[in-house]
This record gives structure tokens, C-alpha cells and sequence, in this order.
């Protein structure tokens, strides 16, 4: 991690990006509250409410998802990338005020506790067309819940990178949960082959660029070695530029290759922040800096420089004429490793 | 090219101009999709029915409390002789308030009573049901009258009737939409709580008829309904008059008296029917 990172937690880009967020957000609802004053006078405050929330909370989530593969496929994106969790937060806000407040209103002041007539007050689960769907929303707001509250540092630490990670990627099953909780509901009330029309280019839209960054990274993770191999030839000097890396799979990991001040080192491509990838950061100030939060690491040792403590396995190469090569098997994480001089430098 | 512009670090004090750029694009591109999605949503959102709740105003109405086919005050409301059905507070009846009634009334029978209650109003069409919002506290006054009122009660014959069973508070303005399947469990949690069950009779995308279902006794129902709340649903019985409400008592022990139905709305569908 950077030195530099710590004076700055409430930079000018993060308030840009949360102004925006309001923005969005407060947009939406004035035109939502107004079109329903014009057009449809009739419809009571607590329709447009939990409406105005649910819809507000779906958008959002289509934004959060498509910001990673944009990110992978375009590294302008990662801009936006930078302060996801905030728009990750506010999305699980959003969604929380619709569910409860749509507990509040169809399920109390009745006969049950309100959260057993979520799922007993209709029982038709053996039937698709009139399934209940409020218990998918339920359900994928307990996922977001559990997103939401370990979306701070603490819990990545806590929970390490890896377990992280794969609790975050619940978010694909949130979506299919709220994808089946509006066409089970609110589109099959509407009936409109337009609202059908726009949920349909949304999963589209979200499945077709996560199809295309995985597309564009299979020549990465197509792995260099056989099971026995000692070395393996990862590439040429020249596929490196200077200060970045190249991405190659050694025994199952992606390890990142930098070229900088004439020299050569690897490491693991994992970030230990969020799992960004390192191979398509950069060397700032001497150090490998992550893509995504900015999170850096020494080249030779895969040690943040101090005060942080993250460290990554670091790899050995060796230079055959021009060609680089490197040795699958993984050093520990911060383990030194002399950096290949290339020659003329 | 300088070392820092083509890289982005998010915990600087600013992005380099490609980068700033590449957000304020995609804040604008998302910004015009919301909006495009909020006036298409607008301009195709199912229109909402005339139905009205008058919340945080108390009205009082006079007139003779009846039991049949539901607890109502037969009253004037627009210069037109009706029955307002009563309902209580939250998702329930309103049946401790005609306990207390009874009570009050000391052996007098109801229907030589007069009686003013205080509720909220719930309007729809020539439809006037009233919440009697305050519990006890909404009676008001209880007189007694000479005139004994007689509801004139006629019946109608066997008939099938399609539609859809609503619980009458939210339909009839409490909340709008509450119908179909975006209501169903609120609908069932109503009806559960004692709400009386309404058979709400659609043409043309206007509602126009509606029944009060009771069992072939003419005694009011409500568990055995709960299955076939907020789907369309076809049921046969003995259709009478009551006033200016009409009722459906239907046989629940005879399976064919009740059916779903699915005619122009789902049609290759069926549900499995376990009431
Ligand atoms: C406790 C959990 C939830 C409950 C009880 C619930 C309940 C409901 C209900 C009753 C509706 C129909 C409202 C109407 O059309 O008038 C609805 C619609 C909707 N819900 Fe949820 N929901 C929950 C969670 C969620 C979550 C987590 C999301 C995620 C974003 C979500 C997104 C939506 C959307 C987009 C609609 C469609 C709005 C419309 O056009 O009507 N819901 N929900
Ligand atoms: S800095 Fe967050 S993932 Fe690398």
C-alpha cells in the first residue's frame, strides 16, 4: 500500500464521484415523484416510494456490475472503478428502504409477524407464474446485507482477500434474485413488452461485457507450463513495456512480469487489497502500484513499503538471449528476489 | 508522456484529463439513461383507478348498523341511499366495534338504532367503505328510532362469476394498485385479519361489479379464500342483492363451484390447486 495514502481518505476524486452518486439518485427521485404528481395523480405515496427505491436500486446495481468488465476491457473505466464500494453501499441503501418499507406497508399491522407473512402469506411456490416473488427480493437483500456490512477493510482483513472476494461475488446472485423478483412481480402487473424489453437489454448488457473481458483474458490464463516443467518461457523482453508488466499463468496463478529501470521481477497478480490486478498496474515511484485503489508494492520483494504489511509471492526469471523465462513454482509472499538486469541498461 | 498521466490513482488529489473525462462521460451516459428510463417507465406504467383514501381526516356518518351481508351503516352519502361497509384499523375488521354496539345497545335490537360513527373514508366509483380508524372511541352517538330498517334482500340464481378476489380496504383506495399479483400477500394478510372478501369483476381493463363472498350459509368466510386471492378465478353460487351490494355464497366443499381461471391472461398455466 502507499505512503501517500493514508493523509488522503477524502480525496476531491472520491467527493466528485459521491456528488455524483447524489446526483443520480436525487434526479431520479424528483422526476419520479413529479411524473407521478402529472401523470398519475391517483397513485397513493407508498407506491411510488417503494417504486421509486426498488427502480432506483436496480439501476444502480446495473451500474456497479458493468464497472468491472468496462474497467477490464478499458482501463479509463477504472476511474470508476476507484470508489465502487460507496456506489455498492448506496445501491443495498436504496434496496433496503424499498424492502422495508415494502414489509412495512403489505405486511404489518396484520394477523402474522411481518417477516413470516413474507413468506407465508403466499404459497404458491409450486407455481412459476404466481411464485411469491417478494421472497426473492428478501432473499438478495440479505445477500446485500451481508455485502454492505463487510464492505469495509476491517472484514477484508479479517476475512482475507480470497474469502472476500468470493462472498462479493454473491452480488451475480443477488441479480439473478432481483432479475426473477421484478419479472415475477412488478413486470407481470405492468404487462409491458417495453419494461420486459429494457430488463432483457440490461442482463444483456451486463452478461455480454463480462463475456467479452473473460474472452479478452483467455490468452492470459492460458497456462505456459506442463505439470513437471522447471522453467518455462513466459515471453520476450520486448512484449514488456517499460514501467509495465505482462500478465502470464504459471501453475494456476497469474503472475505479473514488470520491466522497469532496465530491470526485471515478478509476483503474484493478486492484489492483497481486493484482488485487482497487479499486472495491469504500473511502476509510481519505484513502486508497483494497483490499478484499482492504488495499493503498491516493491517489485523485488512484493512488500508494501512500510508502514503497510501486504505482501505477494514473488516468482524467479531468467533471461535466455531475449527471451524471459520464469519458474512456476512460488516463493513466500515478501520473499526477495534479485531483479534480472538486462543487458545494455 | 508524463509518468503519472496514463495511470490512474484514485488516491491522489485528482485524475489525469483522460481519466476525469472518462468519468464525466460515463456520469453523463448513465445520468441520460436514468432518465430515459424514468420517462419510458412513465409513459408505460399501468394508469392507476380513481380510488380514493381520505388519510388524517375523520368523517362522521349516521344511520343503521347492519350485519349482513357485512358489518356496515346503512347511511347517506352524496344524496344516495348506500351501505358503507366497516372496517377496522391495520389489516383487520372492525368486528370488537359492533361487540361494543351490541353492548351499548342493551338488548335493543340494531336495527332500531341510530348511530353515528367516525372513521375514514375509502371511495371508489359509488363505492364508500369507512375505517373505523379510532376503534371504541369511533362511536360517536347511538339513538334509538320507532321505524325498525328492513334491507331489502332478493335473490338472483345460481350463477359463474370470473374475477378477481381483493380485499376491499386497499382496493377500494387505501392503497393503489391492490389487485393482482403485486398485492396478493398484503391481500391475504387483510382478509386474513378478518377484512371481508370482495369478488372485484373487470371489462375492458375497468373494474365494474363486485360480490361479497360468503359460504352457501351466507355466513362470511375467510381462510378457505386465501388461495385464491389476487389471481383470476371463476366461481359458481347463489348470486342476491343486498341493497346496493351484490353476494356470491359459494360452496366450498363443492370443487367445482371454484376454479382458476386463466382466460386471457395466462393461458397455457395452471396452478395446482391445494386450498
Ligand atoms: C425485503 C425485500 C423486498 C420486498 C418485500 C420487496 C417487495 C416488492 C414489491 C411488493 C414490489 C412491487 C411494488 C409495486 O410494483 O408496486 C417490488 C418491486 C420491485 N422491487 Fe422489490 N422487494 C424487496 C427487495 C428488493 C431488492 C433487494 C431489490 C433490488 C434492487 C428490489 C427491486 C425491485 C424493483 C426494481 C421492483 C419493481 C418496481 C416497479 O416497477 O414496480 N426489491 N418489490
Ligand atoms: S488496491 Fe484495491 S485491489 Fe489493489
Amino acid at each position: 500500500m502507499s505512503v501517500s495514502y493514508t493523509s488522503i481518505l477524502w480525496n476531491r476524486q472520491k467527493k466528485a464521484y459521491d456528488l455524483g452518486i447524489l446526483v443520480f439518485v436525487l434526479v431520479f427521485s424528483v422526476l419520479f415523484f413529479v411524473g407521478h404528481a402529472v401523470l398519475h395523480p391517483n397513485a397513493t405515496f407508498e407506491t411510488i416510494f417503494i417504486r421509486n427505491f426498488g427502480l432506483l436500486a436496480f439501476l444502480l446495481l446495473h451500474v456497479v456490475l458493468i464497472i468491472g468488465p468496462l474497467a477490464r476491457l478499458n482501463a479509463r473505466f477504472l476511474v470508476i472503478l476507484y470508489n465502487r464500494r460507496h456506489l455498492g453501499v448506496t445501491m443495498f441503501m436504496l434496496a433496503a428502504v424499498h424492502g422495508v418499507f415494502s414489509i412495512m406497508n403489505f405486511h404489518t399491522l396484520g394477523d402474522m409477524n411481518p417477516i413470516k407473512s413474507v413468506f407465508l402469506s403466499n404459497l404458491s411456490y409450486d407455481s412459476l407464474i404466481h411464485f411469491p416473488f417478494q421472497v426473492l427480493g428478501f432473499l438478495a437483500l440479505i445477500i446485500l446485507v451481508l455485502m454492505a456490512t463487510t464492505s469495509h477493510d476491517f472484514w477484508l482483513k479479517n476475512l482475507g482477500p480470497k474469502v472476500w472476494k468470493a462472498l462479493h461475488m454473491m452480488v451475480y446472485v443477488a441479480y439473478a434474485l432481483i432479475i426473477l423478483h421484478v419479472v415475477l412481480g412488478a413486470l407481470q402487473n405492468e404487462n409491458s413488452p417495453i419494461l420486459f424489453g429494457i430488463v432483457l437489454a440490461g442482463f444483456l448488457l451486463i452478461s455480454s461485457l463480462h463475456l467479452l473481458a473473460a474472452f479478452r483474458e483467455r490468452s492470459i490464463d492460458k497456462p505456459l507450463d506442463q505439470a513437471t516443467a522447471e522453467w518455462v518461457k513466459a515471453c520476450q523482453v520486448n512484449d514488456i513495456k517499460n514501467d509495465r508488466a505482462k500478465i502470464v499463468t504459471v501453475s494456476g496463478e497469474r503472475v505479473a512480469i514488470f520491466k522497469y529501470n532496465g530491470k526485471l521481477s515478478a509476483v503474484n497478480n493478486f492484489c492483497r487489497h481486493q484482488g485487482g490486478p497487479l499486472g495491469e498496474g504500473k511502476i509510481v515511484d519505484g513502486c508497483i502500484t494497483c490499478p484499482w485503489h492504488g495499493y503498491q508494492y516493491l517489485p523485488e520483494n512484493g512488500q508494501s513499503p512500510p508502514p503497510f504489511t501486504e505482501k505477494v509471492e514473488t516468482y524467479r526469471l531468467k533471461l535466455e538471449g531475449e527471451e524471459v523465462w520464469i519458474h512456476p513454482e512460488p516463493l513466500a509472499e515478501g520473499t526477495y528476489v534479485k531483479p534480472i538486469q538486462l543487458a545494455g541498461s | 508522456m508524463n509518468e503519472k498521466d496514463d495511470f490512474y490513482i484514485g488516491w491522489q488529489d485528482s485524475a489525469s484529463p483522460t481519466y476525469s473525462k472518462a468519468r464525466k462521460t460515463f456520469f453523463l451516459l448513465s445520468l441520460l439513461a436514468l432518465i430515459l428510463f424514468a420517462v419510458i417507465y412513465l409513459a408505460v406504467e399501468k394508469p392507476f383507478i380513481d380510488s380514493y383514501f381520505d388519510y388524517g381526516n375523520l368523517t362522521e356518518l349516521e344511520g343503521t348498523v347492519v350485519e349482513y351481508p357485512v358489518f356496515g351503516l346503512q347511511t347517506t352519502v352524496n344524496h344516495q341511499q348506500v351501505t358503507v361497509p366497516l372496517v377496522g384499523f391495520g389489516k383487520f375488521d372492525a368486528l370488537p366495534v359492533l361487540e361494543k354496539l351490541k353492548t351499548q345497545a342493551n338488548a335493543r335490537p340494531l336495527s332500531k338504532l341510530r348511530v353515528t360513527l367516525r372513521g375514514t373514508l375509502i371511495q371508489y366509483q359509488e363505492k364508500t367503505w369507512m375505517e373505523l380508524t379510532e376503534g371504541d372511541e369511533s362511536i360517536i352517538n347511538i339513538e334509538t328510532t320507532e321505524v325498525a330498517q328492513e334491507a331489502i334482500r332478493r335473490s338472483m340464481g345460481e350463477q359463474r362469476i370470473t374475477g378477481e378476489i381483493v380485499d376491499p380496504k386497499c382496493f377500494f383506495g387505501v392503497m393503489n394498485p391492490a389487485y393482482k399479483k403485486i398485492h396478493r400477500a398484503c391481500a391475504v394478510r387483510c382478509i386474513s385479519g378478518g377484512i371481508p372478501p370482495i369478488l372485484a369483476i373487470r371489462e375492458g381493463g375497468e373494474f365494474k361489479d363486485y360480490y361479497f363472498i360468503l359460504d352457501e350459509k351466507g355466513q362470511p368466510i375467510h381462510q378457505q379464500v386465501l388461495p385464491y386471492v389476487g389471481v383470476p378465478v371463476s366461481m359458481s353460487g347463489e348470486v342476491e342483492e343486498v341493497e346496493d351490494w351484490k353476494v356470491l355464497k359459494v360452496n366450498w366443499n363443492d370443487r367445482q363451484a371454484l376454479s382458476l381461471d386463466f382466460s386471457g391472461e395466462v393461458s397455457s398455466c395452471e396452478l395446482a390447486l391445494n386450498p
